[in-house]
C-alpha cells in the first residue's frame, strides 16, 4: 500500500472523524503540503479507522505514525515539522491513558494490537473511493478464482467447512443458509445485503460499507454465484448516506471494470447489485420486513416458514446476509477455510467486529477472534472504564440483547456463551456502564426504543411492550408498586412466548437480564424509593455541603426553580428547598467546588414498616 | 379432489388425522372439528398471524405458534388448549381489551363482535392489565360506514380485505407499535380518501371499529342469534353477485358479499356500495294501495278491485278505439324475467300493444344494430374473463357507476397481473392505476374510434391506411400529449394477443352509436374467444336489461314509429323515473297506469292509476347476467308492505279483466315459461 519510501498522509473520512472536522484537516494538509512544495506526498483518504473517539486521524505511512485529533489548526505543525524535517509531532501521538505515555505508531497503541482484523483489516488503509487501491489490497481476488475454479456447490461446501456463522445476530450456519437456496428450483433467485443496522450505538455496518464497500460487493458476487442469484439488492439505512454514497460509486467503478453485471469476470454469469434504502424502521432489520419493504410494502415482519430461502424477494429463493458476513466470505475463499475454523472457538469459529461504546476510554470499532473474554475488550483494546470509573455492566447485542455484570468479564465472546449468559451476541453493538448508569433506567430506554419500534401486527409486542415500558417509567419515577417485579416477569414471558418476529421475542431480554443481575436495584427502587445510580430524577434530593461552600452563589444565579435561598453578601449559607427543587441537576453542575451534592435518600414505604412492625 | 397427494398424518389434541399437505395447523383442526379461536383471521384472506389468539403447543416448543400462519408437517403433534395456551390467549384479549375504549353498551356492534364473543368464550371477566387507552379519532365523513379507531383491534383484516379483495388499496397501518392506526391514503378523512365504498372493510372487521351507518343500533337490530338470514343474489347490475342477506323483524339489517365462497367467482365474493349500501335506500315513499284519479284531479287510494277494473277497461277501450298502436308497455329491466315474460305477454298477445319497451330501449337499439351487421352471431364477453386479459381498454364506460365490482376487477387485475389498462373517457377510480387515459368530447368519439380501429388494426403494416388514421388523428385536434397517448393506446391494442374492450351502449349519447359499430368491429378483428364469443364486454344499465333484452321486452323500432300510442302501461321495479325524451312521451297520454313499489313523484300529474307492487327483495324471480349466458334465482328475502301484492299476481289478475289467458295458472307457471325462454 504506497509506494516505497514515499509518504502518503492517510486521512480519515469515516463518519465519525467527519463529524469531528476531518474535512477541513484534509483540506488544510492538501493547502500546507502544496504550499510547502512538497512533491513526493501522497494523500488519500480512507474510511474509518475504528479509534473513532481519537478522530479526526492522520496516519503517516510508511512510518505508520498514528496522530490524533487532528484538527485544521495542527495541520501546519505536521507538515512543517513531520513532512519537511522528518520530525514526528509528540504532541499529537496518541497517549496510553494508564501511563499517560505518548505512542507512536498505532501498531504499538494496545487498542490496535490488542485485535485481529480480518474483516476490518483494510479499513482505514484504502481509499473507498477508488477501485484501484481496493484491488491493489487484495480485493476482487477470491471472486474470479471462484468462477474459473469452484463450482458453486463447492464454494458453498467452502463457507460450510469454515464454520461461518451469520453475523447479523442470530449466527445461523451461512453455509447451511446458502445451501437450503442452491437447493430450490427458481426462475430467478436474489442475494440480500443487509445493511439496515439499527442497534442504538452500532456502526459497525456502516464503518465497513464506508470503508471497504468492494469487499462487500465481492462477497455479493460469491454469494449470488453460490446461491445462483443474478440479482443483488444492499437494503442500507437511508440515515447512512456515506455508506450510500460510497456504495454508489464502488457499484458504477465495479460495473466499468466488468465486475458487475453482464459475465462478471469474463464468465458465463450475469450478476448486478441495486442499493436500496430503508426509510429507517428497526423492525426492517428483520429478513421478512426486509423484504416486504424492498417489495414496496410496509416492513412487518411475515411468520417463517416459508422462509426467504425458498420463499423470499417477490416470492423467489433469497438469501439474506449481513454486511460482515458478505465481507468475511471473499478472505474465506483467499485464505481457505481451514484457516478461518483455526480462528475463534470451534463452535464460532472467524472473529467478532464490535462497535465499542459507552463508559470506556477507547470508543470505536474492533475486531478480535471469537472466543476473546470480555475483560481483553473492555479493558485491554478499551482501555478500561472511563474517567478512572468502576465497571459496573456490558451491554451486547442492543435492544435485543442483555446486561452482563462484573463475574462475566472472563467469559469468553462467542455466539454460545453470551446466549448462555442472558445475552447474545447480536450484530455487534458493545455498550460498556460505569457506577453512575442506572439499570432500572437503561432497561426503561430499552424498552422505549423497542417499544416504539414495534410494527404493531403482533399484540404481544405491540402492548406487552407498552405496558412493560409503563411499569418501568413508574419504577423510575418513584411510583413502582411491590407487585411490579412479579409483573415485568410475566409479561416478560407472555411477550416472549407469543411475539410474531424477533424483536418481539427478545424485547423483554434487557429487562430480564437487569432483573437477573442487578435485582437489588429493581428493589431499591421499588422499596425504598431510591436509586442507588442517582439517575433516576424523581428519586434525587440535592443539598449544599455547607463545609464545602465557598458561598459564591453560583448555583442561586442559575437554578431555574429559584429554590435556593442563602445570600452571598450577607453570608447567609445555601440552602435547596427540597419542595421547590425540580432536580434538573443545574446546582451540581455549575458548583465550581463541588459542594452541591447529588443524594438518593429513599422514602421508607409506611405501609411496609408497618407491616413490618406487625411482625 | 381425491387425486394422488399424499395426506399428511399429525396429532392434534391426541387425535392422529390425515390431511392435506401445506394447509395450516388451523384448518386442518378445523377440518377434524377442533375449535382454536381467532381474530385476525379470515378464511377470504391471506394469513396474517398477528393477533396470535390462535396459538397453539407445536411438538411441546416452548414458544407458542400462531396456528393460522403455521404449515401442518408429517408427525406434528398439537395440542390446541392448554392452561398454559388458555392463558396466553386471555393475556392476549386482556392486552386488546386495555388498548382501546372497547365498551360493549355503546357500541353499534354489540351482539355481532368477535372480540365480544371471544371475551365470553375464554371468561374473561377482568383486566389484570392497566387500561391505557388514549382517545382516538371517530371517521363519520362517509354516508355509507364510519371508522371508530377506538373500536379497532388492528387485526389487519380490513387492510387486507382492501388489497386482496376490492383491490382498492386504501387502507393501510399508519405509525408505529402501540401508535398504529388504521389510515385513508395519507391519512385523509374517509370523504377525502380515494376510498370506493364497497364496504368489504366493515364486512371483515370483527368487531365495532367499521360499521354500517344505515344499520340501527343493536337496541333496535338485536343479537345476531335474533337474525334470518337469507342467502340470494344482487340484482342490481347483472353480475348477480351472491349475497347474504341478514333480516330482523322484516327489516333488512345488512347485506353481506359471500366471501367465505372459494375462487369460483374472480371478484371472490365481494359486494359494492350499490348491492350493499345504495340499495338499502328508500327513494320516495312506498305505495301500499292502489290509487287512483278523483274528478278533482287528484290522487285516492281505492280498493285492489276498482283500481283493477278500472284499468282493465280503459285499456280495452283504448285497445277498441285504435288498433294496434293504441297501448305501449314500457317496463323497467330491473324486474325479473317471469314478470318481464308475464308483463309482455299481457302487453303484446293480450292486448296488442303497439310498443312494448324497455327503460333501457336506447341501448338495446345500439347493440341490436350492431350485432345485425356482424358476419356471423356472436356473443358478449363475460366479465369473468378481466382477469386473464393481457389488455382491457375501456371506452365510455364507468365501470364504477354501473357494475362496480367489474372495476374493482379491473384494479386487481393491474396489481396482481401487471395488465395494461388504457381508458378512453372519464373515469376517476382508475385514474391513477390505468396505464392510458384519453378524454373523450361529445362528437368525437366515432372519429376516434375509428381512427384508433384503422392505426391499431393496420399499425406500421400499411402505409395508405396509417395515412388515413394519421389524417383522422389530426381531425380530432389532440393535443400533443393526447396524441402519444393515443399512438401509445394504438400501439397496445395492436401488440396485446389477449385483449377485451369495455364500453357501454351510445359511447356519450344515447343516439351517437358509430363509435359503438366501430369498437365492435375492432374487437372483431382482435379475433374471437372461445364459444364464438366476442371480446367486448358491454356494460348495460339495469340489473336484468340482458333478461329484458333477451326476451324481447326492448323495441328493435323507436318508439312511436308505428303511431302514437293513447294509452301507456308503466312498470316500475323502484326508480324514480327522470329521463326528460321519457317524460315527454308519457305526457299527453289519453290514459297512464303506473305499476311501482313508490309514489312515481314525477309521474303523479299525470297518471290516471298507480298500482303497488313489491320491491326486488320482496319477491322471488330470475335474473340474467350481463352477458346474457347465466341465470340466477333470487329469492325473496322480506315480505311486501302489508296489502301489496305480487307482480305477477297483479299482471295476472289485469289479464283476466282482459279475457286474456296466458297459459300462466300459477307462479311455477310463470317461472317455468321464462326459464324456457332463456334456455335455462
Amino acid at each position: 500500500m504506497g509506494n516505497k519510501g514515499r509518504k502518503t498522509i492517510i486521512v480519515c473520512q469515516g463518519t465519525g472523524c467527519v463529524s469531528s472536522g476531518a474535512t477541513p484537516t484534509y483540506k488544510a494538509l492538501e493547502e500546507g503540503i502544496r504550499k510547502a512544495g512538497l512533491t513526493d506526498i501522497q494523500m488519500k483518504l480512507t474510511g474509518c479507522h475504528g479509534f473513532c473517539q481519537r478522530g479526526p486521524i492522520v496516519i503517516i505511512e510508511p512510518d505508520g505514525v498514528f496522530y490524533s485529533g487532528v484538527q485544521e489548526k495542527n495541520c501546519e505543525e505536521i507538515v512543517e515539522s513531520h513532512l519537511k524535517n522528518g520530525q514526528p509531532v509528540e504532541g499529537l501521538f496518541y497517549k496510553d491513558p494508564a501511563t499517560g505515555q505518548p505512542i507512536a505508531t498505532y501498531g504499538e497503541i494496545p487498542f490496535y494490537a490488542n485485535q485481529e482484523r480480518i474483516v476490518l483489516a483494510r479499513c482505514g488503509h484504502i481509499n473507498p473511493e477508488v477501485i484501484e487501491d481496493s484491488i491493489d489490497s487484495g480485493i476482487y481476488r477470491a471472486a474470479p478464482r471462484v468462477f474459473w475454479e469452484m463450482p458453486p456447490a463447492a464454494v458453498i461446501e467452502e463457507i460450510k467447512k469454515a464454520g461461518l456463522r451469520g453475523r447479523g445476530g442470530a449466527g445461523f450456519p451461512t453455509g447451511v443458509k446458502w445451501g437450503f437456496c442452491a437447493n430450490v428450483e427458481a426462475d430467478q433467485k436474489y442475494i440480500i445485503c443487509n445493511a439496515d443496522e439499527g442497534d442504538p450505538g452500532a456502526f459497525m455496518d456502516r464503518s465497513i460499507l464506508e470503508a471497504t464497500p468492494h469487499q462487500v460487493l465481492e462477497g455479493m458476487i460469491i454469494a449470488g454465484y453460490a446461491i445462483g442469484a443474478t440479482k443483488g439488492y444492499i437494503y442500507a439505512r437511508a440515515e447512512y448516506p456515506l455508506a450510500i454514497k460510497r456504495l454508489g460509486i464502488a457499484i458504477e467503478q465495479a460495473r466499468e471494470k466488468g465486475f458487475l453485471g453482464r459475465r462478471v469476470f469474463g464468465s458465463e454469469f450475469d450478476f448486478d447489485i441495486t442499493i436500496f434504502q430503508g426509510a429507517g424502521a428497526f423492525v426492517c432489520g428483520e429478513e421478512t420486513a426486509l423484504i416486504g419493504s424492498i417489495e414496496g410494502g410496509r416492513g412487518m415482519p411475515r411468520t417463517r416458514p416459508p422462509f426467504p430461502a425458498v420463499k423470499g424477494l417477490w416470492g423467489r429463493p433469497t438469501v439474506i446476509n449481513n454486511v460482515k458476513t458478505l465481507a468475511t466470505v471473499p478472505e474465506i475463499i483467499n485464505r481457505g477455510a481451514e484457516w478461518f475454523a483455526g480462528i475463534g472457538t470451534e463452535k464460532s469459529p472467524g472473529t467478532a467486529v464490535f462497535a465499542l461504546t459507552g463508559k470506556v476510554a477507547n470508543c470505536g470499532l474492533i475486531e478480535v477472534p471469537m472466543g476473546t473474554p470480555l475483560r481483553k475488550i473492555i479493558f485491554d483494546i478499551g482501555g478500561g472504564i472511563v474517567d478512572g470509573g468502576r465497571f459496573k455492566a456490558v451491554q451486547t447485542g442492543g435492544p435485543s440483547g442483555g446486561c452482563l455484570p462484573e463475574e462475566f468479564l472472563d467469559t469468553p465472546v462467542d455466539f454460545e456463551n453470551l446466549a448462555k449468559a442472558g445475552s447474545i451476541m447480536g450484530s455487534g453493538g458493545m455498550v460498556v456502564m460505569d457506577e453512575s448508569t442506572c439499570m432500572v433506567d437503561l432497561a426503561r430506554y430499552f424498552l422505549d426504543f423497542t417499544q416504539k419500534e414495534s410494527c404493531g401486527k403482533c399484540v404481544p409486542c405491540r402492548m406487552g411492550t407498552k405496558h412493560m415500558l409503563e411499569i418501568l417509567e413508574d419504577i423510575c419515577e418513584g411510583r413502582g408498586e411491590p407487585d411490579d417485579l412479579s409483573k415485568l416477569m410475566e409479561l416478560a414471558d407472555a411477550i416472549k412466548e407469543g411475539s410474531l418476529c424477533g424483536l418481539g421475542q427478545t424485547a423483554p431480554n434487557p429487562v430480564i437480564t437487569t432483573m437477573k443481575y442487578f435485582r437489588h436495584e429493581y428493589e431499591a427502587h421499588v422499596h425504598e424509593k431510591r436509586c442507588p445510580a442517582l439517575k433516576c430524577k424523581a428519586m434525587l434530593q440535592y443539598h449544599v455541603n455547607q463545609d464545602a461552600c465557598k458561598l459564591c452563589g453560583t448555583c442561586k444565579k442559575n437554578c431555574p426553580a429559584d429554590a435556593i435561598r442563602g445570600d452571598k453578601k450577607k453570608k447567609i449559607p445555601f440552602e435547596i428547598d427540597v419542595d421547590k427543587c425540580i432536580r434538573c441537576g443545574m446546582c451540581h453542575t455549575v458548583c465550581p467546588v463541588g459542594a452541591v451534592v447529588k443524594t438518593s435518600p429513599g422514602i421508607v414505604n409506611d405501609h411496609e414498616e408497618a407491616a413490618e412492625a406487625a411482625n | 379432489m381425491e387425486t394422488n397427494v399424499e395426506k399428511v398424518k399429525i396429532t392434534i389434541d391426541g387425535k392422529e388425522v390425515l390431511v392435506d399437505p401445506g394447509i395450516s395447523i388451523l384448518e386442518a383442526a378445523r377440518q377434524n372439528g377442533i375449535h382454536i379461536p381467532t381474530l385476525c383471521h379470515h378464511p377470504a384472506l391471506s394469513s396474517w398471524g398477528g393477533c396470535r389468539i390462535c396459538v397453539v403447543e407445536v411438538d411441546g416448543s416452548p414458544k407458542l405458534a400462531a396456528s393460522c400462519v403455521t404449515p401442518v408437517r408429517v408427525g406434528v403433534v398439537v395440542v390446541t388448549s392448554n392452561e398454559r395456551i388458555i392463558e396466553s390467549r386471555r393475556t392476549i384479549l386482556e392486552f386488546l381489551f386495555a388498548e382501546r375504549n372497547h365498551n360493549c353498551m355503546i357500541c353499534a356492534q354489540s351482539g355481532d363482535c368477535e372480540l365480544q364473543k371471544l371475551a365470553y368464550e375464554l371468561q374473561v371477566d377482568h383486566l389484570t392489565v392497566p387500561a391505557l387507552f388514549d382517545e382516538f379519532p371517530t371517521d363519520i365523513t362517509s354516508a355509507y360506514l364510519a371508522i371508530d379507531h377506538n373500536r379497532c383491534i388492528l387485526c389487519g383484516r380490513c387492510v387486507r380485505a382492501c388489497q386482496e379483495i376490492s383491490g382498492a388499496r386504501v387502507l393501510n397501518f399508519n405509525n408505529r407499535g402501540p401508535h398504529n392506526l388504521i389510515g385513508l391514503d395519507l391519512s385523509e378523512t374517509r370523504e377525502a380518501s380515494t376510498c370506493l365504498n364497497c364496504g368489504v372493510c366493515m364486512q371483515v372487521c370483527p368487531t365495532g371499529a367499521i360499521y354500517d351507518r344505515y344499520r340501527t343500533h343493536y337496541a333496535v337490530k338485536g343479537h345476531d342469534t335474533a337474525w334470518q338470514t337469507t342467502e340470494s343474489l344482487c340484482p342490481q347490475c347483472g353480475l348477480m353477485c351472491p349475497a347474504i342477506f341478514s333480516v330482523h323483524d322484516n327489516t333488512v339489517l345488512k347485506i353481506d358479499g359471500k366471501l367465505e365462497a372459494d375462487d369460483s367467482r374472480p371478484d371472490r365474493g365481494q359486494l359494492c356500495y350499490k348491492g350493499r349500501f345504495e340499495v338499502l335506500k328508500t327513494i320516495g315513499k312506498r305505495l301500499t294501495r292502489p290509487m287512483l284519479r278523483n274528478g278533482d284531479g287528484t290522487l285516492a287510494e281505492e280498493s285492489w278491485e276498482k283500481a283493477l277494473d278500472l284499468t282493465a277497461d280503459r285499456l280495452r277501450a283504448a285497445t277498441r278505439a285504435k288498433k294496434g298502436a293504441a297501448i305501449a308497455g314500457l317496463a323497467s329491466s330491473m324486474h325479473s324475467n317471469e314478470a318481464l315474460v308475464f308483463f309482455r305477454d299481457l302487453m303484446g298477445r293480450g292486448l296488442g300493444a303497439g310498443c312494448i319497451d324497455t327503460l333501457d330501449g336506447a341501448h338495446f337499439r345500439i347493440v341490436h344494430r350492431a350485432w345485425a351487421g356482424l358476419d356471423m352471431p356472436l356473443k358478449e364477453a363475460s366479465w369473468k374473463m378481466i382477469p386473464e386479459a393481457d389488455h382491457i381498454l375501456i371506452v365510455g364506460a364507468d365501470p364504477y357507476q354501473t357494475q362496480p365490482i367489474v372495476s374493482s376487477l379491473i384494479r386487481r387485475t393491474i396489481f396482481e397481473n401487471r395488465t395494461k389498462v388504457s381508458v378512453i373517457g372519464q373515469q376517476a377510480d382508475l385514474f391513477p392505476f390505468a396505464a392510458h387515459h384519453l378524454p373523450l368530447k361529445e362528437g368525437d368519439a366515432s372519429l376516434l374510434i375509428k381512427a384508433l380501429l384503422d392505426e391499431a388494426t393496420d399499425c406500421g403494416t400499411d402505409d395508405v391506411k396509417m395515412a388515413q388514421a394519421a389524417e383522422l388523428v389530426r381531425k380530432l385536434c389532440l393535443s400533443e400529449t393526447d396524441a402519444a397517448v393515443f399512438h401509445d393506446i394504438a400501439r397496445t391494442v395492436s401488440e396485446a394477443s389477449n385483449p377485451l374492450f369495455i364500453t357501454v351502449a351510445g359511447l356519450i349519447t344515447a343516439a351517437d352509436d358509430s363509435g359503438f359499430n366501430s369498437l365492435v368491429h375492432l374487437s372483431r378483428l382482435k379475433g374471437l374467444l372461445p364459444g364464438s364469443t366476442l371480446r367486448l364486454i358491454i356494460l348495460k344499465p339495469f340489473g336484468n336489461s340482458s333478461g329484458a333484452w333477451k326476451l324481447g321486452l326492448a323495441s328493435e323500432a323507436e318508439p312511436g314509429s308505428k303511431g302514437q300510442a293513447t294509452a301507456c302501461v308503466l312498470f316500475l321495479a323502484g326508480e324514480q323515473v327522470s329521463d326528460p325524451d321519457l317524460l315527454e312521451r308519457l305526457t299527453g297520454l289519453d290514459f297512464l297506469v303506473v305499476i311501482s313499489p313508490y309514489i312515481p313523484e314525477s309521474l303523479a300529474d299525470m297518471a290516471d292509476v298507480l298500482i303497488p307492487c313489491p320491491l326486488w327483495i320482496e319477491e322471488d324471480g330470475t335474473y340474467t347476467s350481463l352477458d346474457g349466458t347465466e341465470t340466477g334465482y333470487k329469492k325473496k328475502v322480506i315480505e311486501p308492505p302489508s296489502g301489496v301484492r305480487d307482480s305477477w299476481q297483479i299482471l295476472s289478475a289485469l289479464a283476466e279483466r282482459t279475457g286474456f289467458r296466458p297459459g300462466f295458472d300459477t307462479w311455477n307457471d310463470v317461472c317455468k315459461a321464462a326459464q324456457k325462454e332463456m334456455g335455462g
